[in-house]
């Protein structure tokens, strides 16, 4: 069982994906924030094997985020996401630290392909 | 006294060979020298006189060679004459010469000498008498006359100065040789007369000449009066002429008098007389140019007084201007002594150079432009009251600074919108049609393969519409505010901006970026990638490109982003003189920060924007 913990600041967005995701994966738990600094928290207080993250965050920009997450957990896997195309972020995102990084606009098998893979199951 | 001899002397002499003595008495006390020779030039006696004079004894000189005596030791030419003298007189023939004999006070005498033969009875010469005068004294008085008539007509010839003397009765006038060449003609020829010379005088010159004369002979009074002459080869000359009249029996008899040459005086009074007036002629000019001008002017002497001050100068000042002349400058307006006006006139005498100064003179709240010049007196200033001007300079300074600040602000007012609408396009439309779209994948999911082929192509549809409105949402947003500059910094904005770019146009855009990471704070990131937004947007519409190039680097505290291209370019007066609102943004964008943009270029070799701001620049207030 994969724990993903899912942040984004549009309610229906994180509807729309964790019906994705729970979809496309069959054995995952989706958890979700709605703003970076309860993600952090989360992320400090228990383990998990996957973050989803956003990269226009209310509280702080996504890369300011990613970086702090980075910072309490290493090892652990984070997929930015924006609604913008993967041409433009994907390799700024990976230099960044993101594992990688997928366009919330892309087709759902593609987005579902970019979580399995970041979560080791391909 | 030399052969006045009367017979008694004769008889003595040839008889005895001694002279009678009453006769000698007398011989002896003539001053001259009376010597008896014998026929080959022995002295065979002589009177007393001349040896008394050389200190001598008869017996020192009698039975000697007339010759040999040291009357004659000076000159053998002067001892040939005489003895030659004397053996003609032993042949009868009697002689009178000038000689010379050795003083014996030193010097030599000129002595005027006579040496005739005494017959005896029977005719034949038996002696010789000699007799010899000191003429020295007689000599040198015309010696000195001479020298005094030559110098007399030096002095005439180096004064232009001649002589005449006019004898009425006889009407005959004689003139010095200088006189003649005062008036050009030849002594030879030339007879002056009166009439001559009234006709040499000037036409103009004539009557008054005439009268001059007529006036003096009339009151027998000396007279001096100017004249013009005209040579005969037409030359003028001008005189000085002064006489005075001889009188005898209450009319005039002769006019006596000078004539001095002042031609060359005359000449330089006149040319001096020219000058003079044309100075003050210059001077005057200039006083009543200077008196026209608006501008105030003073001359001031090296001891600060005012030599000058023209009317408008008086009336900038607050003064008649004729009641600060003598006036020391720093007693008049001792405010601006130790000032910058001081320092400024000490300049120009120090450097000898013009010195321009604007300054304000704080008792009158005025500002006063000064130019001034050193002259070889003093100084020269002009200056006039430009306190109206310097208000509206610092009026429209200031105004342009407030358009500035106010052109910032509606920037700043212009971003921000931007970002608020752009986020709110990102987060409520965008946001909202991601959902819609993942739902809308979610539910082909659900339907499976049980979807009707209706249902399947309306849903595609649904899905393509969906995208196609991401898309214009997202284009909306990064044109307002690209998300990449706030999300990913500036490098990867103008990575981004640059591949767009190339996109939209087809012209390669090549972004050189720093390798690591670079700081460069928000407000410093928005105005260079706004400012490469411009450039590139010039390039497009203008520079017919084809090839752009796009480099960031740090330099020290600054940021510099520069927009290359190969177009057709700009000549740097037509960068200048275009009021291109997109290169005035650009300034205004760096400005706005501190920095700013320099954009360069020359037909054919494309345009340059190299734009530099403190990377740490905060939003301006």
């Amino acid at each position: 069982m994969k724990r993903i913990l899912l942040v984004d600041d549009s309610e229906a967005v994180r509807g729309s994906l964790r019906q994705l995701l729970v979809e496309a994966l069959p054995d995952v738990v989706v958890e979700e924030e709605a703003a970076a600094g309860a993600a952090l928290v989360a992320v400090g207080r228990e383990p998990w094997d996957l973050v989803m993250l956003d990269l226009s965050l209310p509280d702080r920009g996504g890369v300011q985020a990613l970086r702090e997450i980075r910072a309490l957990r290493p090892e652990l896997p984070v997929v930015v996401m924006s609604l913008h195309p993967e041409r433009d972020y994907r390799a700024a995102m990976r230099a960044s630290g993101a594992t990688d990084y997928v366009s919330k606009g892309s087709p759902a098998p593609a987005i579902a392909a970019v979580v399995r893979s970041a979560l080791g199951l391909v | 006294m030399t052969a006045e001899a009367g017979d008694p002397a004769r008889v003595s002499v040839v008889d005895g060979v001694t002279l009678e003595s009453r006769f000698r008495d007398v011989l002896d006390a003539l001053f001259a020298f009376v010597g008896f020779f014998s026929r080959d030039g022995i002295l065979l006696d002589t009177n007393q006189a001349p040896l008394t004079a050389a200190g001598l004894e008869r017996a020192d000189v009698v039975g000697k060679r007339f010759v040999d005596l040291t009357w004659f030791s000076h000159s053998a030419e002067e001892r040939a004459r005489v003895a030659e003298a004397i053996a003609r007189a032993a042949d009868g023939q009697p002689s009178r010469f000038e000689t010379s004999v050795v003083s014996m006070r030193g010097g030599v005498l000129a002595i005027d000498a006579a040496f005739a033969p005494l017959r005896g009875v029977d005719g034949n010469v038996r002696y010789v008498i000699g007799t010899g005068v000191d003429v020295s004294v007689r000599r040198q008085a015309e010696n000195e006359l001479r020298r005094n008539r030559e110098r007399l007509e030096e002095a005439q010839r180096l004064a232009h100065l001649g002589t005449w003397e006019w004898d009425i009765v006889k009407n005959e006038v004689s003139w010095s040789d200088e006189l003649y060449q005062i008036y050009g003609v030849d002594r030879g020829t030339h007879v002056p007369t009166y009439e001559s010379f009234l006709g040499s005088v000037h036409p103009d010159d004539r009557e008054h000449t005439a009268n001059v004369l007529r006036l003096a002979m009339q009151n027998l009074s000396p007279f001096a009066y100017d004249h013009r002459i005209v040579r005969p080869d037409g030359s003028f000359r001008m005189l000085h002429t002064r006489g005075q009249v001889a009188a005898g029996g209450g009319r005039a008899l002769r006019l006596v008098g000078t004539c001095w040459d002042i031609t060359r005086r005359w000449e330089a009074m006149r040319a001096a007389e020219a000058a003079r007036a044309e100075a003050e002629s210059a001077r005057g000019e200039l006083e009543r140019i200077l008196e026209r001008v608006s501008d105030g002017f003073v001359a001031l002497d090296r001891a600060w007084r005012y030599r000058y001050v023209n009317g408008s100068g008086g009336r900038l000042l607050g003064r008649e201007a004729a009641s600060l002349i003598g006036k020391h400058v720093w007693t008049e307006f001792p405010e601006g002594r130790g000032q910058r006006f001081q320092l400024a006139y000490q300049q120009a005498i120090d450097e000898q150079r013009p010195i321009h100064l604007r300054e304000h003179y704080p008792p009158w709240d005025r500002w006063f432009e000064n130019r001034i010049y050193p002259s070889p007196d003093g100084l020269s200033i002009f200056f006039t009251d430009v306190t109206e001007q310097q208000k509206i300079q610092d009026e429209l300074r200031a105004s342009a600074a407030e358009l500035r600040a106010l052109a910032t602000r509606l920037s700043e007012i212009r971003e921000e919108e931007r970002r608020v609408i752009a986020r709110e396009l990102h987060d409520q439309v965008g946001q909202a049609l991601t959902a819609l779209k993942l739902d809308l994948a979610g539910l082909r999911g659900q339907l499976g393969s049980g979807a009707s082929a209706e249902a399947e192509r309306r849903l595609r549809a649904m899905d393509g519409l969906v995208d196609q409105t991401l898309e214009t949402t997202r284009r909306i947003s990064a044109t307002l505010r690209p998300a990449v500059l706030d999300d990913l910094g500036l490098p990867a904005a103008i990575r981004w901006q640059a591949g767009e770019f190339t996109q939209r146009t087809g012209v390669p855009c090549e972004a050189r970026l720093p390798e690591e990471e670079i700081s460069i704070g928000p407000a410093a990131s928005l105005a260079l990638f706004r400012i490469l937004q411009e450039a590139l947007t010039n390039v497009a519409r203008h520079a017919q490109a084809r090839h752009v190039r796009v480099a960031l680097a740090r330099d020290g505290e600054a940021a510099v982003l520069v927009v290359a291209d190969d177009g057709r370019g700009y000549a740097s007066d037509e960068i200048s003189s275009r009021r291109s609102l997109g290169l005035v943004g650009m300034r205004e964008r760096a400005l706005a920060l501190g920095g700013e943009t320099i954009v360069t270029g020359e037909p054919g070799r494309g345009t340059t924007v190299r734009a530099r701001v403190p990377a740490c620049a905060q939003e301006p207030a």
